[in-house]
């Protein structure tokens, strides 16, 4: 099987990894700005935050990937696919230092 | 979960995600040096993203353990370690899921130019995500020996 040359997929897929992990990032940010109980002062609790995050990052990643593999024409998913390529490397550097500022 | 049973799970977790890494950096850096997408390029990125993914898969079940028995006494004495752990989750998902787009973009759009570099863009982000995640794992691993 040789690669394909679908840019709507390609569109689709790459806003699912850009979606999901901007979404998991502002979760963990909506929390803290939320204000949050001190972790510290927690003896045991039954919601566990991190899997609630992955569960919502990975429901809204693929919203998205679906929504824009149906609705985008071709054309102009091979457009977006290359102007948010070039976005890809500065996104994932800005939430590399927000995962550090608010772990 | 036995501590035993812990310490020995959380070991394959962290080879298998090194592992992943490893193999990241061959489609990273032959979509780079070579004109021609090669069929090896599509399926080391795929194998790369399913132990990424595995790796992570791992990490989550870990997660309840860790949260349980390990979280509580290194959240009391090493509050910045615990804090590391954290990051090292948030990042850790992050990789996962930009080395799964980056290889289905490169299966389903590598055969155009655009696919090929969108492919190379989420890679690196996966690897640079994993690396760092890596880093931190190794240093909450020095602090956190369970099960010796």
């Amino acid at each position: 099987m040789t690669a394909g040359t679908d840019p709507r997929v390609g569109l689709a897929a790459l806003l699912f990894g850009l979606g999901a992990s901007i979404s998991y990032v502002a979760q963990r940010l909506a929390s803290y700005l939320g204000g949050e109980v001190l972790a510290s002062t927690v003896l045991a609790s039954e919601h566990t935050p991190f899997f609630w995050r992955v569960g919502l990052a990975v429901f809204q990643g693929l919203i998205l990937a679906v929504i824009v593999g149906v609705a985008v024409p071709e054309d102009a998913a091979r457009r977006w696919l290359s102007r948010l390529t070039a976005a890809v490397l500065p996104v994932v550097a800005v939430l590399i230092g927000l995962t550090f500022v608010v772990p | 979960m036995s501590a035993t049973l812990f310490a020995l799970v959380e070991r394959v977790h962290g080879h298998v995600a090194v592992l992943a890494l490893a193999l990241l950096l061959h489609p990273v850096i032959t979509l780079r040096t070579r004109r021609l997408l090669t069929p090896w390029t599509v399926r080391t990125s795929e194998l790369a993203a399913l132990l990424l993914s595995g790796a992570f898969a791992v990490g989550w079940w870990l997660y309840p353990s860790y949260r349980a028995e390990v979280k509580p006494a290194l959240l009391a004495d090493l509050p910045r370690v615990a804090a590391s752990f954290e990051t090292k989750e948030h990042l850790a998902f992050c990789a996962a899921a930009l080395a799964i787009a980056g290889a289905v973009v490169l299966r389903r759009a590598g055969a155009s130019s655009e696919g090929r570099k969108a492919a190379w863009a989420l890679l690196v982000g996966a690897w640079i995500c994993g690396v760092t995640t890596g880093a931190l794992g190794v240093f909450v691993a020095s602090f956190a020996q369970t099960g010796w």
